[in-house]
């Protein structure tokens, strides 16, 4: 007898293992239109939203950081290099996947399942489950690359700016300093890790979206523990990430 | 295709596209600031404790960061190796001497600082190695001044606390220095007024050796007078010398023939005299008779008393009492 934490770890991984091995499916042109459509759906259009919280934490972090440690300007880009780049920016990226479109993804394969009509032995079908499973996988995983990219761009750009008018030192020093500050595989990695969250989000709510009963009151259900799990997942890869970096 | 859809999928490409850019120039950016395109090379150094310092910690020249660390390892004797990479350009402006010190402040991250040094040989190519040295923090200057001060504050206490004690004789030992003190005083107004003394002595003196060395002056100045006249009078003799040498010589010569004539003379008084002197001494034998003669029978001669014995003086030695022992 296993819990039920066990089973629903053990069953997310058979999901991300899954959509990982049957990626070859991309060459169909219904999988590749369903990716493309999750990609703008939870990438284009979820890119205004994460830029202007990007912006304003770009612009918040410098100013607050002076006020906490005086006007060390190299101490500020340090934090906002280890905290806005490496950390941040997967963390906020993932925590807008899924409020936006895991909890979404879920919701929809629930109801799929729920009103398609199909029966048990289509829906768990290969062929059919990896054209529900493999776009969003796939489609959150470049969603999450996609915004970690933008938002820790966006989010130097707006620090830059905001140290450059608190400091009132030229922008391009103010680059330059960042550049000699960053280090140039952490943006690689958070990148990395913002596929990493994109990736377990999609198995996490398309695992509880195909495992929801086929009735109404299992949908909420269903959204709810797609989102506590999506959370429970990307902080999970994040502590181990975090691990890795220790070993 | 539909436009709409036409749209999208244009939308996504230029999304897509434009997150890989920016993902490009952000690791491009950095890594190209870090040197990572251009040529570098490394360095070492020996530190005793590696603390604060990990891969990737700031190496600066001048404030200007040109490096990082690359990779620390420990020695067999405890020690740690740090490795450095810097810009290949500036590794000739080290010298042998050059210097890494680890510089540690509050709430900043570590960075070592090279010092170039100023020896006149360069940093040896074979073998890279650097001195090290570290910068405490402040924490660690407060604690290494706080161990400092303790022991210098329990002598305080200590001194105070025997000073405290002896608080009685401290006031008989200030009174005592009060007077002694006082008579300090005393012996520096006395040794004032000595002073004052000697110095209108040593005045005196002065006046006194003025003056003698004016009279000296004057003197040398007669002597130099006097020196004058000697050499004019010198000047004289020296000019009248030859006349007088040759008149003493003309005299000379006269005497000479005088006593030439002298000679002649005498030779013909000694032809002449010695007749004369033969026939004298028979004369003055008979004279000297006819004397005795007459003061024999002369009448007189028994009137007078005889001429007394003469009186031999008592030491006979003594020539000058026979000598001045009168005649009786």
């Amino acid at each position: 007898m296993i819990s039920a934490s066990t089973r629903l770890a053990l069953g997310y991984t058979a999901m991300l293992t899954h959509g990982v091995m049957h990626a070859a499916r991309l060459r169909e042109a219904a999988v590749r239109e369903a990716l493309a459509r999750q990609i703008h759906l939870s990438g284009v259009q979820a890119l205004p939203a994460v830029s202007l919280i990007a912006a304003l934490l770009g612009a918040v972090v410098p100013t607050q950081a002076m006020a906490l440690l005086g006007t060390d300007n190299e101490s500020v880009l340090k934090i906002l290099v280890w905290g806005g780049i490496r950390e941040l920016a997967p963390l906020i990226a993932a925590l807008v996947l899924t409020a936006r479109s895991g909890v979404a993804i879920a919701t929809e394969v629930a109801l799929m399942h729920l009103r398609s009509g199909m029966d048990e032995s289509l829906w768990h079908g290969a062929a059919h489950e990896d054209e529900v499973v493999i776009p969003r996988m796939l489609g959150l995983a470049v969603c999450g690359a996609l915004l970690v990219s933008y938002f820790q761009t966006i989010a130097v750009a707006a620090a830059l700016l905001a140290s450059s008018v608190l400091l009132d030192t030229p922008l391009l020093a103010e680059l330059d300093t960042f550049l000699v500050s960053g280090v140039w595989w952490q943006v690689l990695a958070a990148i990395g890790k913002g596929i990493l969250f994109g990736l377990a989000i999609g198995a996490v709510c398309c695992y509880h979206g195909l495992n929801a009963e086929p009735k109404v009151a299992a949908v909420p259900k269903a959204a709810v523990a797609a989102g506590l799990g999506s959370l429970a997942a990307v902080l999970a890869i994040d502590l181990f990430a975090a691990g890795l970096r220790f070993v | 295709m539909t436009p709409a859809v036409l749209r999208n999928r244009l939308l996504l490409a230029a999304v897509l596209v434009g997150g890989v850019l920016l993902a490009m120039a952000l690791t491009g950016g950095i890594a190209w600031r870090h040197g990572t395109f251009s040529k570098s090379v490394e360095i070492y150094a020996i530190a005793q404790n590696a603390a604060s310092i990990a891969p990737g910690t700031a190496v600066r020249l001048s404030g200007v960061r040109i490096g990082e660390v690359r990779s620390l390892d420990l020695m067999p004797d405890l020690t740690v190796r740090v490795t450095m990479g810097i810009d290949a350009d500036l590794l000739d402006k080290l010298r042998s001497d050059a210097r890494a010190q680890l510089i540690r402040e509050q709430l900043r991250p570590a960075t070592i600082d090279l010092d170039p040094g100023g020896a006149p040989t360069p940093l040896d190519p074979r073998d890279r190695k650097i001195a090290f040295g570290g910068r405490g923090t402040l924490t660690e200057i407060a604690d290494d001044l706080r161990s400092r001060l303790v022991p210098i504050l329990d002598d305080l206490r200590q001194v105070t606390g025997t000073l405290r004690a002896r608080q009685g004789d401290i006031g008989t030992v200030l009174a005592n220095a009060a007077a002694a003190s006082g008579e300090l005083a005393k012996t520096a107004a006395e040794m004032r007024a000595l002073a004052a003394g000697s110095r209108a002595q040593l005045a005196d003196i002065g006046s006194q050796s003025q003056a003698l060395i004016t009279q000296g002056n004057a003197t040398v100045a007669k002597v130099g007078g006097l020196i004058e006249q000697v050499n004019t009078s010198l000047g004289v003799v020296n000019g009248a010398l030859p006349a007088l040498m040759s008149k003493a010589e003309s005299t000379l010569s006269q005497l000479d023939a005088v006593a030439r004539d002298t000679r002649q003379i005498s030779a013909a008084a000694a032809a002449t005299l010695p007749g004369v002197l033969r026939t004298a001494p028979p004369l003055v034998d008979d004279a000297n008779e006819l004397v005795q003669g007459a003061r024999q029978n002369w009448l007189v001669r028994g009137l007078l008393p005889p001429a007394p014995a003469a009186e031999l003086p008592i030491s006979s030695h003594d020539a000058s009492a026979l000598r001045d022992v009168p005649a009786r």
